[in-house]
């Protein structure tokens, strides 16, 4: 968790929210930051990588060739398919296809062989590890495993299988070919619609497949978990959880964070002294072990939605008391300065005031608090589904599913079920970038103009 | 200053009391209490389920455990943990010490990586090293934590690198060594967990650095030392440097709020023996009184930690006045 | 006079051969059957989490019990190979015709750690414990027969009687040890008893029988045992044991971590998770280490409808949801689930075939007691169908299975959320009987809040959980009894409420009644065909235990009773 940089983040703002607010009396600040803001190339950068992020996992259904929660047991730890765009038969280019996965056996291979020991004289049998290798049929194990014991020079050699594996069923399997712009198996809901549109997915085989329908070929680009999900549908699925959690949080906590520092900072006197003595208990909390502690406590009854609504909320319990405090500070020196007085002298109401001079300066600053804010909300999601309390299988977010593959065994035999992690580091690196450049897009000292 | 500290403090009191009033109840908002779980084994009847519940007051209301609870706070006294049996200032203890050992090398290495990173970003500003080394920072914090944690673990029981241990805070044999090893044994247990820490905050501190130094940079005392025919050298560290380096201070003051909370799950994948570990076990097992103290020394971290920063604020800019 | 007793003799004639080779070591030490080792190696393990306490009374949990365990020894223990009761602390025991007498003979010469002998007024000091209402122990439910307290006297130094008032099988199992008079008589009488002991006491003020004594604890550290002096035990050439000077074991807080640290050659023993069996097998000679698979373990699994009136969501009829009590205790609804639980697959996908499917309550390491021939439900969605059928479900023109009344059968499945194997059963499980037409929800919680659920607010509706079985069928009282608290599916109840579970009630008094263990296997053999028949519990599988030790740890016997049984033989070769 980033706890120790959020503090004195929220100060630094603070500070800028006061020096912004100058600004804003000349030009439009959000125009200035947009100028500066594409010169900002890491910044844009990540921007953009942030809207082929959103707009995939807000499309997901029409990308994502299976539904998150479907199983394929059969086709469990199943690696990414792979695509072949070469015909076997010939080596020429031909439409992509790929052949149906069958378990097979990863087999180890020892040699033997005699050595004259330096020393002594004496001669000893060494044993020579020679690797392993994956075959799917028996016999010709024995003669691939003669093979490496004839490269590696050794007549005498043992060989045994380890482990299972999928290996790619050239012989027996029909070829899949990609197709575009077709039908999925299973009909999906998108924004009240019915539909089984998918923008790819595999067609029909060659020829009949000679294994069971549950067994048949299935299109897994980045694999399939323990129980043969699919990994590249549960980061598209997986990606609006984690994606628009910290969005979600942000906004709450900048709802409650406004009313409370705006009430409190337009009031001013005891009733401010209240206020912020309670935005004050909240940021003492430490916030870890109070997320800890409150999600322990959702219910169980709660549809998967609700439930991530409500990890939001809190989520955003925990952040709102530096926004709030911000907030207040800014409306404080606002209240006070000529053009308001002015305001009401000429008879603006308070609202008024509030709606056309305070609401844009904490807009500004809401964005710029929003990008910072938002990686720091996906790490803890992820955070708390390595303490198993965060978004609850089987509905995937890339905080579960990269806590599920903390095993030894997925680093070395499945290493694809890494690949969330990957997703949020390149989401945290991407908001983290943009933030960076949004903040010195808004920062009037800096010297990009 | 006087008086403001003094209403400072005073303020910290109802702050206290606040924040142990909503633990408290958010604790005992999930159902069930320490006892429940043991009704799973078999082997314990439900009279002695009761007899241990009376024992330990948890068949009382809320309300009033919670005052029984305030008043022994006030007494300095902080309850028994109902795991374990002793008393929680005898259990927190030693924990919070290996937690404060831990992070403040955390801090330690954040700061000597992240000053001049961030000095040299601001010199070679919107350049192509800039743009690297703000990658590189943000590198660190976008890993979660445990994952890269696993991932160094990992690297080292598949490499033997440096001969680090695996996860810990001292080796068996530690008893028996001499004072020098056995700094050099927490030391090398140390390494993995701080870099862990460590990057994690090093983005934001580099930033931070950089945006000073600039601003720095930028001021008339530092153009005319420029146009004085000065060099570089001497203007960037003995003019910009400095000042710059001033606001960093009250940065410090946070860092130290953050000291307790931040290194939870670090501490849990390094099995190292801080707070972190027991806390995560006391919330879930609601050994209240742990958990409440817990919570509690966060807070009074969080609450020092802002006001040594105001205090340092003040003392390096002499413009604030406190009174 | 029966097996215990030429058991006794047999002894008594190893340990006389052993006195002519050793003449200075006390008649009644046990001889290790294990080739001499050497001395003075130090011993690395792990273990879960930190222990809570060292007072064997007040520990609760295994991170306790697994520690006091090795410095404090009983009367009793199992027979690491035939899971058989054998004398332990106390060299044999005999009992009266009428099975109420039952005398315990201790070994002579025998001594605490710090060279008191242990005496029948150490056995007699922890009944007194025991039966003291102010100590929260759980032996004193143990120790009760028909809810009266066992009477107890010391014969001679060296003899413990313990009388029934009515014939208690399982007495053997739970006989309590001895507890050191002459260290804790005085925290007890002062009413400190339950702090005495505790984690902040130092080390050299626990005594002990065991193998090893506490030697230190760093808290979220580890905790050191360091070699009994005075251990009543010595191998074939009379040297004493044990052979280890130390013990180390280092607390990490999860299995992967543990595994990690093994493989980076911290620690000579760890035990293997099933999906890494094949990896450690794999490595099995670049490791120089050995991977045992111990068979089916102790834990369970099982599937728990709530087949409770009382709770609120029923409340006998006027609750919401009672239809749901009907379908729950509707035998052809559980029968369904039964076969719609794909064990193959989860042996498969989770265990990577290191597990064997569990048909009845007993695990699978008590042979015993083990009935083979209970029914068994084997994975088949049609038969399911044809028990939904018979159930008085059907189906809906979209396929959904409805009631009597045409309500869609949907229900909350829940397990603790952070266990690997439940979770995967709870997925797979879920999926199937939603291809029956169920709508099934399936959410992991927190086990607190599971357990509040499950024992006191019964607002539950299936659950996935494990008890850990034993070797004696008794301790499953609580689980079985129809007045049980953790008769999960209905508990705490006054009267039974089926004439199974009135079986089944029965059954458990008359087998902890009955001392002729053929008679006792037959009773619990019953037990288990009707908890097949009926299934309250249905069970799914059970993991098997693996180890990994080092080539260089000799004389280690890792058995599923236990890994540790002769611990004093442990030596490293150098």
């Amino acid at each position: 968790m980033t706890q120790g940089t959020e503090g004195y983040e929220h100060r630094e703002l603070e500070d800028k929210g006061k020096v912004m607010e100058e600004e804003q009396m000349m030009r439009s600040p959000l125009k200035l930051a947009w100028v500066r803001l594409k010169r900002h190339r890491m910044a844009y950068y990540g921007g953009i990588v942030l809207a082929i992020m959103y707009f995939s996992v807000i499309l997901a259904p029409f990308y994502a060739p299976h539904a998150p929660t479907d199983l394929y047991r059969q086709k469990s730890y199943h690696p990414p398919v792979k695509i072949n765009i070469r015909c076997d038969e010939t080596g020429s280019l031909t439409w992509p296809y790929i052949y149906n996965y069958q378990r097979g056996n990863r087999f180890m291979v020892y040699g033997y062989k005699d050595e004259v020991d330096p020393m002594t004289g004496e001669i000893r049998e060494v044993e020579l590890d020679l690797g392993t290798f994956d075959e799917l049929d028996r016999t010709r194990a024995f003669e691939r495993a003669e093979e490496i014991a004839a490269e590696a020079g050794v007549d005498d050699f043992q060989y045994f299988p380890v482990m299972r594996v999928w290996v790619e069923d050239k012989e027996k399997s029909p070829r899949y070919p990609l197709t575009f712009f077709t039908r999925g198996e299973k009909e999906y809901t998108f924004l009240g619609i019915k539909s089984d549109f998918k923008i790819f997915g595999l067609g029909e085989p060659t020829f009949e497949d000679p294994y069971i329908a549950a067994d048949s070929a299935r299109l897994f680009l980045f694999g399939s978990d323990q129980f043969g999900r699919c990994t590249f549908s549960r980061i598209l699925y997986g990606g609006r959880v984690s994606l628009f959690i910290g969005f979600g949080a942000i906004m709450i906590s900048t709802a409650i964070g406004m009313l409370f520092g705006g009430l409190s900072g337009f009031y001013g006197g005891w009733v401010d002294n209240l206020m912020m003595r309670i935005a004050e208990v909240f940021m003492a909390f430490p916030a870890f072990y109070l997320l800890m502690a409150l999600t322990a406590v959702l219910p169980l009854e709660m549809a998967p939605a609700t439930r991530f609504f409500m990890i939001t909320l809190i989520l955003a319990l925990v952040g709102w008391g530096g926004l709030a405090r911000v907030i207040r500070g800014m409306v404080l020196s606002i209240r006070q300065q000529d053009f308001s007085e002015a305001a009401r002298a000429l008879g603006a109401s308070d609202l008024r005031i509030v709606v056309k001079h305070i609401l844009p300066n904490t807009l500004t600053y809401v964005i710029v608090a929003a990008t910072i804010s938002i990686p720091s909300f996906i790490l803890m999601e992820a955070g708390l589904s390595f303490i198993g309390l965060g978004i609850q299988e089987p509905q995937p977010s890339w905080g579960n599913m990269l806590s599920a593959a903390q095993q030894i065994r997925v680093l070395e035999q499945h290493p694809w079920l890494l690949i969330p992690g990957f997703f949020i580091f390149v989401g945290v690196l991407a908001f983290s970038l943009l933030g960076d450049g949004i903040r010195d897009a808004f920062d009037p000292r800096s010297n990009l103009s | 200053m006087r008086t403001y500290l003094l209403r400072r403090f005073i303020h910290v009191i109802p702050l206290i009391i606040g924040v142990s009033m909503i633990s408290f109840f958010v604790l005992n908002l999930a159902p069930g209490d320490y006892v429940a779980q043991m009704a799973m084994n078999p082997d314990i009847s439900p009279r002695l389920l009761a007899q241990i519940r009376a024992e330990f007051g948890l068949d009382q209301p809320v309300w009033v455990q919670y005052f029984h609870w305030l008043g022994n706070i006030l007494t300095l006294n902080f309850g028994q943990s109902f795991a374990f049996r002793i008393p929680v200032t005898t259990l927190i203890g030693t924990r919070i010490l290996n937690t404060l050992i831990l992070s403040f090398f955390a801090i330690l290495f954040s700061w000597i990586i992240a000053i001049p990173l961030g000095i040299h970003a601001a010199i070679f500003r919107y350049s192509f090293r800039d743009n690297i080394l703000t990658f590189f920072a943000f590198f660190g914090i976008s890993i979660p934590n445990f994952f890269l944690g696993l991932l160094l673990l990992y690297f080292v029981v598949r490499t033997g690198f440096l001969g680090l241990p695996i996860g810990g805070m001292t080796s068996w044999y530690y008893d028996e060594l001499g004072f020098f090893q056995r700094m050099a044994d927490v030391g090398k247990h140390l390494v993995l967990p701080v870099i862990v820490l460590g990057t994690a905050s090093l983005a934001g501190l580099m930033r931070q650095m950089r945006g000073q130094m600039m601003d720095a940079m930028s001021q008339d005392y530092v153009r005319t030392a420029r146009s004085k025919g000065l060099s570089d050298r001497v203007v960037i560290y003995k003019h910009a440097l400095r000042n710059a380096i001033n606001p960093l201070i009250t940065i410090f003051g946070f860092s130290i709020s953050g000291l307790l909370g931040g290194a939870a799950l670090t501490e849990i994948v390094f099995s190292y023996p801080g707070l972190g570990t027991m806390m995560l076990e006391a919330v879930r097992r609601q050994d209240l009184h742990v958990a409440m103290a817990g919570l509690l020394m966060g807070a009074v971290l969080l609450i020092v930690g802002n006001l040594i920063a105001d205090i340092l604020l003040a003392v390096v800019d002499p413009r604030i006045r406190y009174d | 006079m029966k097996k215990s007793l030429i058991l006794f003799f047999a002894a008594a004639l190893v340990l006389s051969l052993a006195m002519s080779i050793a003449a200075d070591i006390p008649r009644d030490y046990y001889v290790s059957p294990y080739p001499v080792g050497t001395m003075g190696d130090t011993f690395l393990t792990c273990q879960m989490s930190d222990p809570r306490t060292f007072n064997t009374h007040i520990a609760k949990e295994t991170s306790s019990t697994d520690i006091i365990y090795r410095f404090l020894y009983s009367t009793t223990t199992r027979d690491p190979h035939t899971a058989e009761l054998i004398p332990h602390v106390v060299k044999g025991w005999d009992f009266s015709d009428d099975g109420l007498v039952w005398d315990f003979y201790l070994r002579e010469g025998a001594t605490w750690s710090d060279g008191v002998p242990i005496t029948a007024y150490d056995f007699e000091f922890n009944m007194d414990v025991i039966y003291d209402e102010t100590v929260p122990t759980s032996s004193r439910d143990v120790l009760q027969v028909g809810g009266e307290y066992l009477d107890y006297e010391v014969v001679d130094e060296y003899t413990f009687r313990i009388i029934l008032p009515e014939p208690f099988a399982p007495l053997l199992a739970s006989a309590p040890g001895p507890l050191p008079k002459h260290v804790l008589y005085e925290p007890w009488k002062a009413g400190d008893f339950n702090e005495t002991w505790g984690v902040n006491t130092p080390p050299s003020e626990i005594v002990g029988n065991g193998t090893f004594i506490l030697g230190g604890y760093r808290p979220g550290e580890r905790v050191v045992l360091l070699r009994n002096p005075n251990f009543w035990q010595v191998d074939q050439e009379g040297n004493p044991l044990p052979y280890m000077t130390r013990w180390i074991m280092h607390i990490v807080e999860s299995q992967e971590a543990m595994m990690l640290k093994f493989e980076a050659g911290e620690t000579h023993l760890v035990s293997v998770l099933p999906d890494a069996y094949a990896r450690y097998k794999m490595n099995e000679r670049r490791w120089n280490m050995t991977v045992h698979d111990l068979g089916p373990a102790f834990s369970t699994m099982f599937v728990v409808f709530n087949q409770n009136p009382n709770a609120p969501q029923f409340d006998h009829g006027d609750g919401e949801d009672y239809h749901k009590f009907e379908w729950f205790t509707n035998i052809h609804f559980r029968r369904a689930v039964a076969h719609a639980l794909d064990k193959d697959t989860l042996i498969d996908v989770v265990y990577d075939g290191l597990a064997t499917p569990q048909w009845s309550p007993v695990s699978a390491p008590n042979e015993f007691f083990l009935n083979p021939d209970v029914p068994k439900y084997h994975y088949d969605l049609e038969q399911a169908r044809e028990e939904l059928r018979k159930g008085g479900f059907d189906w809906d023109a979209q396929g959904n299975l409805v009631d009597w009344e045409g309500r869609r059968v949907e229900f909350l499945m829940t397990t603790n959320a952070g266990n690997a194997p439940r979770e995967a059963l709870g997925n797979i499980l879920q999926s199937d009987l939603q291809e029956l037409g169920m709508r099934v929800t399936f959410s992991p919680m927190d086990f607190n809040l599971m357990v509040g659920q499950l024992t006191s607010t019964f607002d539950w509706e299936c659950i996935i959980i494990g008890l850990t079985g034993g070797l004696e069928p008794n301790t499953g009282r609580n689980v079985w009894h129809s007045s049980g608290q953790l008769h999960m599916w209905h508990p705490y109840q006054t009267e039974p409420v089926t004439e199974w579970e009135a079986r089944v009630d029965e059954i458990f008094y008359e087998g902890a009644m009955t001392v002729d263990q053929d008679e006792r296997q037959e009773l619990y053999y019953e037990w288990q065909e009707i908890i097949a028949t009926e299934l309250p519990l249905i069970y799914t599988v059970t993991q098997h235990s693996l180890v990994a030790v080092r080539n260089t740890v000799k004389n280690i016997d890792p058995t599923i009773i236990s890994t540790y049984h002769n611990v004093g033989s442990f030596h490293i070769e150098r």
